[in-house]
């Protein structure tokens, strides 16, 4: 086919492809098919593959293959439903194998995982259920957590990180109702800059969509055509899938004047920074055998 | 009262379902299937790997049109198109177990007509969304779909014509119901024509089951029994025959409709056997060894989940129900269509029987005009495509009237 666009403002311009993975119907985008050197982009939440839609072409023209699913619960990909007692089917592990069985049937034997917010804990959890099938892992916003002896739950995690204390909300099914009537609101409140004049209270300890007629402006961050794209995904399977949940030293990356948007605010310091990893990776397979220390922490950061 | 009736009915009918399912299974597909396996010795469910082959099929259909995405509700479609994009639109829907290449030479020959050639992946298939919800096949979403595309693709938000074949067609009966309801409405309809290619209305042929049993009862009555018995059961049998008849040709919907994925898995023996015995009646020359491959690898780059979404198709409600909308709606003439039709049937169809789905036709369908082809079975546009190419064009040119087309017109 004629390559595709990849015009990041308009989601019909992407490879979509569906597949039966897993027992559910996944949708995932996938573009550079040929490319022998795959990287796979999880988002996070309330995200979609659309996340990703500045560094796709990106990776696209560094020579890598790229697939970006919408993770189970998301979009287009099935959202099976399950009781709240019992999500072991949204956990880490299942959702690891999901993405080891997309591979397979891609035959993809190892890949890059790339991962933001909660994707990022995915791509970490990747390389302990599944470390033979990870080349390197780039985590965006999100440090990585090995799993912990003792289950701590979302409440005591909720009294130990007082700004976590939205986790909490979310794990409740009334969280999933709100969210679902006032969808517009929440993604308006969730999608801004991390500049001083947009800022929003998201979550002011009962609820995340505010008084509904407060009239919040849409920031600048996302324009109106990506807004309705991720309120017209959202729509299929409300937030049921997504709300629901909660090694070697790695290198730390400090991206300066960026919220939590990372890949859309500063997508080019992004990039610089995936680009300098990614050659990096590429040159240390030539001296396979040799370990390189990537730490690098810039000199010069004032806005930490 | 009614909604007691109404539940007897749809047990009676599951029973009815599972019992034929279970007949047919048995004894069309169960038994030859057990031969193959145990005295023949086949690998009946081998499935090959196609893996290869999957990232090649874009580019390798890419002579018939170009290939795009369209996102309607949130959902992605696949779909390729063909000719001037600006120009009129002719929608194209495939059936089962097909996808968009079916139209391949109609795409490739009607090109010359200046018109915006659209051959669709349909919910299910192909590179199209695919839920595995039975909910997401009920008439309301497959009409939906039909709508969204033509209010994207056209120019003006009306189709110049809708082509459906099979369970395409099903679906464009009653998509040319729901416009002609709007065209009276508030002229918000969405078609100008309709071209039908062996495929039912069912509503029609829903309801010449009933009349034709009805009738073979009427004739039954005591006097006529008593005074000439042997004609009265002759004349009965007539009006039943091509009732039984057609249960018999549909015997795979029973077995498609029967639990633990059965019909999946008679699909997938014999590696995709259901598609090599589809496209047995397509000459040589229209259907080539790769072409056949480029339908496996098609049905298998999702892991076979289109060949459950595709029976989702006969699982769901839109097998009894597609204008179960407009009665709720309240409409008076439920399944009548205003526009003007081109029904071409192929009279070698294995799976329909032309009584039960021409019968009656002309009630519901005003400005109907049928050509059939006796030497041409059920995929009639890949066995005799430039005459279907021909037929089209002429309809769509034509200002629709029964003189305008030629051919043995009824």
């Amino acid at each position: 086919m004629k390559r595709s666009r990849m015009d990041p403002q308009d989601p019909n311009s992407f490879r979509h492809r569906f597949s039966f993975v897993n027992g559910i119907t996944y949708h995932y985008v996938d573009e550079g098919e040929e490319r022998n050197e795959a990287i796979v982009l999880c988002h996070g939440f309330p995200d979609l593959w659309y996340g990703w839609r500045y560094q796709i072409p990106f990776l696209v023209s560094k020579g890598y293959r790229v697939i970006v699913p919408d993770i189970r619960g998301y979009g287009q990909t099935e959202a099976p439903r399950c009781p709240p007692n019992s999500l072991h089917q949204y956990g880490y592990k299942n959702i690891c194998k999901d993405l080891k069985e997309i591979m397979d049937q891609l035959k993809i034997q190892k890949a890059i995982f790339l991962g933001h917010d909660w994707g990022g804990a995915v791509a970490w959890r990747m390389c302990i259920h599944y470390p033979e099938r990870v080349h390197a892992v780039i985590s965006v916003c999100t440090p990585y957590f090995p799993p912990n002896d003792t289950f701590i739950s979302v409440e005591a995690l909720g009294e130990i990180f007082p700004n976590l204390q939205y986790q909490t909300y979310l794990s409740h099914p009334k969280a999933e109702i709100e969210l679902d009537n006032e969808m517009e609101s929440f993604f308006k409140r969730i999608y801004r800059t991390s500049k001083r004049n947009d800022l929003v209270k998201i979550f002011d300890g009962k609820s995340m969509t505010g008084v509904a007629d407060e009239g919040i402006e849409r920031s600048s961050l996302i324009t109106q055509k990506e807004l309705d794209y991720y309120i017209s995904q959202y729509k299929a399977h409300g937030f049921h899938g997504g709300a629901r949940k909660q090694i070697d030293h790695p290198a730390l990356m400090i991206v300066p004047e960026a919220g939590h948007w990372v890949m859309v605010e500063q997508t080019n310091q992004l990039h610089e920074y995936i680009e300098e990893f990614l050659e990096n990776l590429k040159k240390s397979e030539g001296m396979s055998q040799t370990k390189q220390d990537f730490r690098k922490i810039p000199q010069n950061n004032s806005k930490l | 009262m009614y909604t007691h009736l109404t539940r007897i009915k749809k047990h009676f009918e599951y029973v009815v379902s599972i019992t034929f399912g279970a007949f047919f299974g048995v004894f069309y597909v169960g038994i030859p299937l057990l031969k193959d396996w145990f005295i023949k010795r086949e690998d009946v469910w081998r499935l090959e790997d196609r893996s290869d082959a999957i990232p090649k099929l874009n580019a390798q259909t890419s002579i018939y049109g170009n290939h795009k995405t369209l996102i309607i509700n949130g959902k992605t479609f696949h779909y390729v198109e063909a000719g001037n994009v600006h120009g009129p639109l002719i929608l194209f829907l495939h059936g089962f177990p097909e996808f968009w290449y079916s139209w391949r030479y109609q795409l490739d020959g009607l090109k010359d007509m200046n018109h915006h050639l659209v051959a669709i992946d349909m919910r299910g298939f192909g590179g199209s969304y695919k839920p595995r919800d039975l909910e997401e096949y009920n008439p309301d979403h497959l009409l939906a779909d039909i709508r969204s595309f033509i209010q994207e693709l056209s120019p003006n938000g009306r189709a110049a014509c809708v082509v459906g074949h099979d369970w395409g067609g099903i679906i464009a009966w009653a998509a040319a119901a729901q416009s002609w309801e709007c065209d009276h409405a508030d002229q918000s309809g969405y078609m100008e024509r309709l071209v039908i290619l062996n495929a039912p209305h069912t509503l029609v042929i829903s309801n010449n089951f009933t009349q034709k049993f009805l009738n073979a009862f009427y004739v039954l009555n005591l006097k006529h029994l008593i005074k000439h018995p042997r004609q009265a059961i002759r004349q009965s049998w007539e009006h039943v025959l091509p009732c039984f008849n057609q249960i018999f040709m549909s015997f795979y919907l029973f077995i498609f409709r029967l639990p633990f994925s059965i019909g999946e898995k008679w699909l997938m023996s014999r590696d995709l056997g259901i598609i090599d015995h589809c496209v047995g009646s397509i000459p040589a020359e229209h259907i080539t060894p790769d072409d056949v491959e480029i339908y496996k690898a098609t049905y298998s780059s999702d892991n076979y989940a289109s060949v459950t979404c595709s029976l989702n198709y006969y699982r769901s409600e839109a097998m009894t129900g597609m204008y179960d909308g407009q009665r709720a709606r309240g409409i008076k003439q439920v399944g009548f269509i205003g526009i003007p039709t081109l029904v071409i049937w192929g009279e070698k169809d294995i799976a329909l029987n032309k009584k039960m789905c021409l019968d009656n036709l002309e009630k519901y369908v005003t400005n109907l005009t049928i050509v059939r082809v006796p030497e041409a079975g059920h995929f009639i546009q890949q066995q005799f495509p430039e005459k279907i190419n021909d037929l089209i064009r002429k309809f769509i040119t034509s200002k629709g009237n029964l003189r305008d087309i030629d051919g043995n017109s009824n």
